[in-house]
């Protein structure tokens, strides 16, 4: 079986929309939007951004699955973490499709993109969970810490105690990342760079060009959401706590807050 | 098996918002679209083409074999806020079944096309 597949490899029923981001940015710029993500300013946000959150652990989870079948002379504990992960992200997919019902959405509703999926192509393990495990689920720290916030101002119990529960898991994530990236790079300090290097493309990638920013300095505008109107967040924020129980250091979080806006991913 | 008491009283988050659904009159314009694809007036489904699309419109309806297709279906629908990607499947007996996928946004009472794609040769639900 092939390794370190590409993303047309994924297996999808033939009713889903799966498109490159680069179709995504066009689709978003041709109606005036900024080329990424929704924004929390977006009549659309809760439904899109939850729904870019459930493929994207939809994608997580194929991505451990993959990791775990392209590196098979791994240390036989990184292939149990993979497999617990694989085990997490499937109920995670589960939980934000019931929270995509309860926001009126579904799986489908919004088009998938290929993003997540690009930060699998890396021949090395080391790599793979600097890129994913701390990249990508360090970015998930971010988004869900946000949508926790949002909900506790909303007042809605639901979303806020399922993105907790979820946000629990991604920690151990970020952990168990950084715990693999030390271990898989012992006395080789070059394969260190190399991995330290790829997860600081991710972090780039998703710097969503000056579009996010720390909670302290991000602007505050009114924000629709069902029958409720709230204050909250018009760029995307850097959960500092959730990264520091993550395991992530005061300097790295330091380069990602000094990173933003550097970056013009899309 | 023990008395799990009355189920009918639990009840999960109920939605609190409405669905937004596909507006009927979209899809009665992407079937026309696919009439015409069908009939091989291409021609006439470009004018419903913004001018960056017009070429890509072009080439599809060049792909299309005209009169052997007999079942024309709608198979999948998403959006990126007003903008709707829809993608449809043509097929018959004797023509090897096409995919086609466009992304659609209201103008007033018509519909415009901003891409159009062929995802014929396209393994899964990937569209480049």
């Amino acid at each position: 079986m092939e390794k370190c597949i590409s993303v047309d490899k994924l297996a999808r029923p033939e009713n889903h929309i799966l498109v490159s981001m680069e179709k995504m940015r066009r689709a978003r710029v041709d109606q005036g939007l900024t080329p990424f993500n929704a924004m929390p300013y977006e009549d659309d946000f809760l439904r899109a951004r939850l729904h870019g959150i459930c493929v994207g652990e939809l994608q997580a989870m194929e991505a451990a699955g993959r990791t775990l079948f392209d590196f098979p002379d791994a240390p036989w504990e990184f292939q149990l973490d993979m497999a617990r992960q694989v085990w997490d992200e499937s109920r995670h997919a589960e939980i934000y499709m019931k929270l995509l019902d309860y926001v009126g959405s579904y799986l489908g509703e919004f088009p998938e993109t290929e993003v997540l999926w690009s930060c699998t192509q890396v021949d090395d393990p080391a790599c793979r969970v600097a890129g994913i495990n701390r990249g990508l689920e360090g970015l998930a720290c971010d988004v869900f810490e946000q949508l926790i916030r949002l909900a506790q101002k909303m007042g809605d119990p639901v979303i806020e105690r399922a993105v907790d529960y979820v946000l629990a898991d991604e920690i151990t994530h970020v952990r168990m990342g950084s715990k693999w990236m030390r271990k898989l790079t012992e006395g080789d300090p070059a394969r260190l760079a190399k991995a330290q290097a790829f997860q600081e493309n991710i972090d780039n990638l998703f710097n969503f060009s000056g579009g996010r920013t720390t909670q302290e300095d991000a602007k505050q505008i009114h924000q629709k959401l069902g029958n409720k109107e709230v204050e909250f967040d018009a760029t995307l924020t850097i959960a500092k706590d959730a990264r520091l129980l993550a395991g992530f250091t005061e300097e790295e979080i330091e380069r990602l807050i000094k990173g933003m806006g550097k970056s013009a991913a899309y | 098996m023990p008395d799990m008491g009355y189920k009918d009283n639990v009840m999960g988050p109920q939605p609190i918002a409405p669905r937004k659904s596909i507006p009927e009159s979209l899809l009665a314009t992407v079937r026309h679209i696919l009439d015409l694809l069908a009939d091989g007036k291409g021609a006439d489904a470009s004018s419903m083409a913004v001018d960056s699309a017009k070429d890509e419109l072009s080439q599809l309806a060049a792909s299309v074999k005209a009169g052997v297709y007999n079942d024309k279906r709608i198979v999948g629908t998403a959006r990126t806020n007003d903008h709707f990607w829809i993608k449809a499947k043509l097929s018959g007996p004797d023509a090897k079944p096409l995919t086609i996928q466009f992304r659609m946004s209201a103008d007033g009472d018509r519909w415009l096309i901003w891409e159009a794609s062929n995802l014929s040769d396209a393994r899964s639900a990937w569209t480049k």
